[in-house]
């Protein structure tokens, strides 16, 4: 004889449903270049600035990219596949920031055929913004300065393939740390460094930034002025490729609004979760 | 209300909290490595010589730069006197306001020297450092006379006098033509001279008309300003003038650099020699010019003179007997210094020459690993010194051996390594020589020794001890326990202890009324009852198991052996009458 399905355990299930999924909501989450992280490296100001997110770097074929700011700040390497996208995008006229770890730069740089060479961070102890390695640096196009997070230095070919223009440097007390031990020894750079170039690819450009941080919340409040300019009233598109393989971080991205949690989608996946509590109950009970 | 507090409370620590991170974020740190505050003082210094504006705006940035509070007041100095430089520089301060500015200036200066020590000793790695604080010291010297000339500049600007030369650099030897322009005409020029600033090198005959008076003055020979002159060979002088006009006395002057060069000698010599070896040195001059100099040994013992030598383009070959010069063991300089002359500066130059010891060629042979009857190592020593040596050879192990012998020439020792069956001996082998020929010399290696006589006397004693020790294992804890520590008396006393808590059963009683009703059973079924040595389980099963044939007997003996057990070691105690009811069961069914 098949027992009857307790009412109590089926609102258990209806409970605990609604408090993961309010929790995965809820819940901060500690992820460097994440819409929804509020840490010093993640994106959660740049995303309330009426931003698109991108689950899939294909979507940008959807947009026109004349008029569209592609920001790609990341801490994992992109595929094949995603960095064609990227490349298309700047071809057909798009503008794209790319910024993060020296591996991902440097991966960008030799896609485009430029064999680029890492000599290491940057610090600045006269020009930062409360830490050395949070450094002020000068955009020479746009006569500006910007803030930039762990910068570091890059050896470009003296003969690269494309054109490339640096345009943001570190100021003149600046140096390349090539020791790595967050200190100036002797014989080390001392002097302002290109942190910021503009690579011509196509009909588009790629301003490629060698930090950890341009557009994140920890220096952002600072480069309004400069992305203001930069952007030039492009509509922003911010790269959450990565986000889609995992899951949980997927359907938090889905859960929360631009501006939140989104209490529709909230409201719309518990009714469902409970129909179909009810349902497999009411079935379970009739056999 | 408690809880509003609560919040405001709460409310309000986020909010300082938030400012404080916002200030944080905004204002930099001070700077604190010393390393970098070096590099950037270098890179300063290094523009303000260059004349670049860019080293006045690096030096206001400094100047705003926070540095940790004990270097704070020098940094500040240092930098305000580089602004004050560049102002003085622009001609932002005239006449007597100047000359102020220019002691404040000299005054940052001295300064200088102190706050690169200071850097320097603050800086994470000192050596590296040392390179960088070398190297501006080098840069201050010269912007110390860049200030110096400014103060000519200065000082003439209201002079009536104008002080110029044909140039501003010569070189040793040349004539400095001088030319003093007399604007007043009631101005008489009384002297022309060069001084180095603090002594005058010596006046000179100069010819005035109505505006200006000339002079041509040799350069000062180099040993008269070798005192001054830099490491570059660069000395500043002054060339004054001293005019009276009316009742003042005027003295303007001009600052212009003399180079002197340094002597090109050679110095020629083995980098080693053995002890008691001659030292052929080869010494000649690269210029065609003869100078007088001296050779001399420096070394642990001190300084020794060689020789006066003259060196000329001919080389000179000197013969030193090292065993005349106080040469001793390793690192020896041989110095070779020449003496000013007019042109050239005081100049020497050193060779390091390792003198080595003097050790006779013998052949060492030691086995590395060797398997012995009693432990003992060979030792063969072959060579043919020529003299008598005495060898010491020594083994450090366990115990430390030494044998020593006589070697003319082989000589073959044994030394024993090791007691133990197997180990590891250190021996060293010396060699000494009384007649003082030859140095002491000295031969270390590592042995390792099997000692086949130790290893089965080991073997036998470990045999022996484990068939004499069987079953009485108590017997030898009691051995180790009270024999070692308190002799015969006390092991005495440890074996009645022992045979007394053994016997105890027997002798005090089993302290269980169940365990003496199961022994008082025991005597009526069995002839033989459980030994010091058995447990009572052991006695069941060897002896009530095969004497007793009735089941039912031997099922109320076993049951009463387990109340026995549990009256003895249980917490449960069982109840006395339980075991007097089985008791009376087994006599009833014996009865039966």
């Amino acid at each position: 004889m098949r027992r009857e399905p307790s009412p109590i355990l089926a609102y258990s299930v209806l409970l605990g449903l609604l408090t993961a999924l309010s929790l995965i909501a809820v819940l901060p989450t500690n992820l460097d270049y994440y819409v929804l992280d509020t840490g010093d490296h993640g994106y959660s100001t740049l995303y309330h600035e009426s931003s698109l997110t991108l689950y899939s770097l294909k979507e940008l074929e959807k947009h026109q990219a004349e008029s569209a700011l592609l920001v790609v700040g990341r801490d994992r390497l992109l595929d094949k596949g995603e960095l064609d996208y990227v490349i298309n995008f700047s071809e057909k006229g798009g503008l794209a920031i790319v910024f993060g770890t020296p591996e991902v730069i440097l991966q960008v740089l030799k896609t485009l055929g430029l064999d680029a060479e890492l000599e290491g961070y940057v610090y600045d102890p006269v020009f930062n913004a409360g830490d050395s390695r949070i450094v002020v640096a000068w955009d020479t196009r746009l006569n500006t300065t910007l803030v930039i997070d762990t910068p570091f230095a890059l050896r470009l070919p003296s003969t690269p393939a494309l054109a490339v223009h640096p345009i943001v440097y570190t100021s003149n007390f600046s140096f390349i740390d090539e020791h790595g031990d967050g200190l100036y020894t002797v014989g080390e750079y001392l002097g302002e460094v290109p942190v910021g170039f503009e690579i011509e690819v196509g009909r588009g450009f790629m301003l490629i930034v060698s930090a950890k941080g341009v557009l994140t919340n920890r220096v952002l409040e600072f480069n309004r002025d400069w992305f203001s300019a930069v952007r030039a009233g492009r509509s922003i598109l911010i790269d959450q490729s990565w986000v889609r393989p995992n899951l949980l971080l997927y359907m938090k991205s889905l859960l929360h609004g631009q501006h939140g949690i989104s209490p529709f989608y909230l409201a719309f996946i518990t009714l469902i979760a409970t129909v179909a509590i009810i349902y497999v109950a009411r079935t379970v009970y009739a056999e | 209300m408690r809880l509003v507090a609560t919040v405001a409370v709460i409310l309000l620590a986020t909010l300082i909290l938030q400012t404080l991170l916002v200030e944080t974020l905004s204002t930099p740190q001070p700077v604190t490595d010393c390393t970098y505050l070096l590099a950037v003082f270098k890179k300063v210094l290094t523009e303000a010589l260059d004349g670049s504006p860019v080293g006045e705006y690096y030096a206001r940035v400094m100047l705003e730069t926070r540095v940790e509070p004990t270097l704070s007041s020098l940094h500040e100095k240092v930098y305000r006197a580089f602004l004050k430089y560049y102002s003085l520089l622009s001609g932002e301060y005239e006449g007597s306001e100047a000359l102020r500015i220019l002691g404040e200036v000299y005054e940052g200066v001295d300064s200088v020297t102190q706050y690169l020590q200071r850097l320097h000793s603050c800086s994470q790695d000192r050596e590296s450092a040392y390179a960088l604080r070398a190297s501006a010291e080098l840069m201050l010297e010269e912007l110390k006379s860049r200030i110096w000339e400014l103060e000519a500049v200065i000082s003439q600007r209201d002079s009536p006098l104008t002080i110029t030369t044909n140039r501003d650099t010569y070189r040793a030897g040349e004539d400095v033509l001088v030319t003093v322009a007399v604007k007043n005409s009631s101005c008489m020029v009384s002297n022309i001279y060069l001084s180095t600033g603090v002594e005058v090198l010596g006046n000179t005959i100069f010819q005035c008309n109505s505006t200006e008076c000339n002079a041509s003055i040799p350069t000062p020979p180099a040993y008269l300003v070798e005192k001054y002159v830099g490491r570059e060979g660069a000395v500043k002088i002054t060339v004054m003038a001293e005019a009276v006009c009316g009742e003042m006395v005027y003295k303007p002057y001009r600052r212009i650099t003399v180079l002197y060069s340094r002597p090109r000698i050679a110095l020629e010599a083995p980098s080693k020699i053995t002890r008691g070896e001659y030292l052929n040195l080869t010494i000649y001059s690269e210029t065609s010019v003869e100078i007088p100099g001296i050779v001399s040994v420096r070394n642990r013992a001190g300084e020794t003179l060689i020789g006066n030598i003259t060196i000329a383009p001919t080389p000179l070959v000197i013969g030193v007997n090292t065993s005349m010069y106080n040469f001793t063991l390793g690192e020896n300089l041989i110095r070779l210094c020449v003496n000013s002359t007019e042109t050239t500066l005081s100049y020497c130059i050193d060779k390091p020459v390792f003198y080595e010891p003097r050790h006779p060629r013998l052949e060492i042979m030691v086995p590395s690993m060797i398997l012995t009857t009693y432990g003992e190592i060979p030792v063969l020593i072959q060579g043919d010194p020529g003299n008598d040596l005495l060898v010491e050879v020594e083994s450090k192990g366990l115990f430390t051996n030494r044998v020593s012998s006589i070697l003319n020439i082989n000589c073959s020792l044994r030394v024993l390594g090791s007691v133990l069956p197997l180990s590891l001996a250190e021996v060293v082998v010396s060699v000494r020589d009384p007649s003082g020929y030859y140095d002491p010399y000295s031969y270390t290696t590592r042995v390792v020794v099997f000692n086949t006589l130790s290893l089965i006397l080991t073997l036998i004693l470990g045999v022996s001890s484990t068939i004499i020790l069987r079953d009485r294992e108590k017997v030898f804890f009691i051995f180790l326990e009270k024999g070692l520590r308190g002799g015969v008396e006390k092991m005495s006393r440890g074996i009645r202890d022992l045979t007394q808590d053994l016997l105890k059963p027997y002798v005090t009683g089993l302290g269980s009324a169940v365990a003496l009703i199961y022994y008082k059973l025991l005597r009526r079924l069995t002839q033989r009852l459980p030994l010091a040595y058995e447990t009572l389980r052991e006695h069941y099963s060897l002896v009530v198991e095969n004497v007793v044939g009735n089941r039912r007997v031997k099922e109320l003996a076993w049951k009463l052996l387990i109340l026995a057990e549990k009256d003895m070691y249980s917490k449960e105690k069982p109840n006395i009458e339980e075991a007097k009811e089985v008791y009376e069961s087994v006599l009833s069914e014996e009865g039966a």
